[in-house]
């Protein structure tokens, strides 16, 4: 029995007949450059100092989540409310149940937040629908209407207050508004065309009261750097029609709520604050638990959420407790 | 060794562009301060009607009737005229029985303001440069005579940066002739801002003491203007990119001379 041996494939038979092999020679092993580093051996931490960090990574987070709420978030969140808002009130626009008074066609007190015109300033490119009421809260949909002051268009004084900065910043520009300069207001009296008489800042003496038969409308809102009110703005505006009856108003400036207020912060919510910070702590517990009983990855998949929603939540709250022309 | 060595390259590059950057901001406020009279232009509704004048401040205004000086916010510069509040009627309150002295009757069609001079807020438009010593800053103002007489103004407008230094102004520039019920727009434009990133505009309207029997006081508007750090910012972006750059070419040629090439 004869074997035949195959020459490898790297074997080449020269024309002298030898048969050379290449031979891959492997290259030694070099040395590192450095020496890899020692593990850092870091001292174990006390009972109290677990606790003081996850606290400042708590408070970290509601910090980042702060800052995201107030110049990102809310903006997002303004356009939102405004979408469903004009939604609400075309659909009473069409069916002639716009409010015109401070109660709905019942005669029930309308809400915070409740739709009661749209104010359009085309020079500034503002198109918003402006609601009820003038908390922190309330303000966070768009521009609020003061409840203790006629709609816009009927005979006396209205006051429009809006933010300056956060949620959707509506009235940020106004101070851009010249003498003479046009603008108007749909309500459920239909639409009105107001002239910007001037602006004033806080301290400025007033103007001097309309008569009976004179409709006036002070856009209210903060002035300063963004996010840093230094004061209040106020543009006033006169109706170049006739004005309309107005209708019946329940609160008086006596019975405005402080919180309605310019540049008054709204602690009326500040349960929820408490609230808030307690399903963060809760959440905070139960992660660290999961963490060491389950295991990071789903960990990691149960409750990245639900902190993010605890820490948002919170965040939402003490933006509350901000300005509301902010 | 060579890490070394690469690490000082970069480093030298980093400080370098640092050092460039660091006096450009430096260079910024001087050359700011010293533009602080680079004033361009200013022109009112009516271009020829004006010429900026050099005329001194009147100092501080009294306030006829013991009335408590309003907050305007504003934050003048030392030794500039002391804004008392609003060109507004002083003796105007809320209240419809204090109502001004002002007589003008209204045509038919038109509504009676009550008052005597309104104003816009300031107006403020950056144009852009990426040279700070071209940095122009456009604001304007717009009057309303609603009185009954035809009154001379003056106009102050200045520039601020965040730290309080005025770093450029305009000062008694004269607004002449504003007739019953005319409607002027002003615009002055301020130069050699440097780039400071956020500067605070004022603009003051000095009206006359008295208007058809009403005392009047000096009204300032404010406006904030943002001027990104251009120049700053590019020299900070190729420095780092430099340092990138440099640390990448040291490190390849390092892989080179560990294989032999070099």
């Amino acid at each position: 029995m004869t074997t035949e041996l195959m020459p490898p494939a790297a074997a080449r038979v020269t024309p002298a007949g030898i048969r050379t092999t290449k031979v891959r020679i492997p290259k030694p092993i070099r040395a590192p450059r450095r020496p890899p580093r020692a593990p850092i051996l870091r001292a174990a931490l006390t009972t109290g100092q677990i606790v003081a960090r996850s606290v400042l990574i708590v408070f970290a987070a509601l910090l980042l989540a702060f800052v995201l709420n107030v110049t990102v978030l809310s903006q997002i969140q303004h356009l939102v409310v405004q979408q469903q808002l004009s939604d609400a009130y075309r659909e009473q626009l069409a069916a002639g149940t716009a409010p015109v008074s401070e109660g709905d066609f019942n005669n029930v007190l309308l809400p915070d937040g409740a739709p009661l015109g749209v104010i359009s300033i085309p020079s500034l490119g503002i198109k918003e629908i402006f609601v009820e009421g003038t908390s922190a809260d309330s303000l966070k949909s768009g521009p609020g209407h003061r409840r203790d002051t006629v709609l816009p268009g009927q005979a006396g004084i209205s006051v429009i207050m809006g933010r300056a900065a956060a949620y959707g910043a509506p009235f940020a520009r106004i101070q851009e508004l010249a003498p003479g300069d046009q603008f108007s207001v749909r309500t459920g009296q239909g639409k009105q065309v107001f002239t910007v008489i001037g602006v004033r800042y806080a301290g400025d003496p007033t103007l001097v009261s309309p008569t009976p038969t004179q409709s006036r409308l002070t856009l209210v809102t903060a002035r300063g750097p963004a996010f840093i009110p230094s004061g209040l703005a106020y543009v006033d505006a006169q109706l170049v029609q006739q004005a309309k009856p107005a209708g019946a108003r329940q609160t008086t400036y006596i019975g405005l709520p402080p919180q309605d207020l310019a540049m008054a912060s709204d602690t009326s919510t500040i349960w929820a604050l408490v609230f808030a910070l307690q399903f963060l702590v809760i959440a905070e517990i139960a992660s660290v638990w999961a963490f060491r009983r389950i295991g990071a990855q789903k960990t990691w998949v149960v409750f990245v959420p639900v902190t993010l929603l605890a820490v948002l939540f919170t965040a939402n709250q003490v933006t509350i407790l901000l300005p509301n022309l902010l | 060794m060579h890490w070394d060595r690469g690490r000082v390259a970069a480093s030298l590059m980093l400080l370098t562009a640092l050092g460039v950057a660091g006096g450009v901001a430096c260079a910024s406020p001087a050359s700011a301060e010293g533009c602080s009279s680079t004033v361009l232009t200013i022109t009112v509704g009516s271009p020829d009607a004006n010429t900026p004048t050099n005329e001194p401040g009147s100092g501080c205004v009294s306030i006829p009737g013991g009335v408590s000086e309003p907050a305007t916010g504003s934050n003048p510069a030392p030794g500039t005229p002391l804004s008392s509040g609003p060109g507004l009627p002083r003796n105007a309150t809320p209240s419809a029985s204090a109502s001004p002295a002002p007589t003008a009757t209204p045509k038919p069609g038109e509504t009676d303001l009550g008052g005597i001079l309104y104003l816009s807020g300031l107006r403020s438009n950056y144009v852009w440069s990426v040279n700070p010593a071209e940095s122009v800053v456009e604001l304007r103002i717009t009057l309303r005579n609603v009185s009954q007489s035809t009154f001379d103004s003056t106009a102050r407008f200045w520039i601020d940066t965040s730290l309080g230094n005025t770093v450029s102004e305009i000062a008694n520039f004269r607004i002449d002739g504003l007739r019953p019920n005319e409607t002027r727009v002003v615009t002055a434009r301020l130069g050699g801002l440097g780039q400071w990133t956020v500067l605070q505009a004022h603009a003051t309207i000095k009206p006359p003491t008295t208007v058809d029997g009403v005392a009047l006081a000096p009204i300032t508007r404010d406006s904030y203007v943002f001027i990104p750090p251009l120049l700053a910012g590019g020299i900070g972006v190729f420095g780092v990119g430099a340092f990138f750059l440099g640390k990448s070419l040291v490190a390849l040629r390092l892989a080179a001379r560990a294989r032999g090439v070099l």
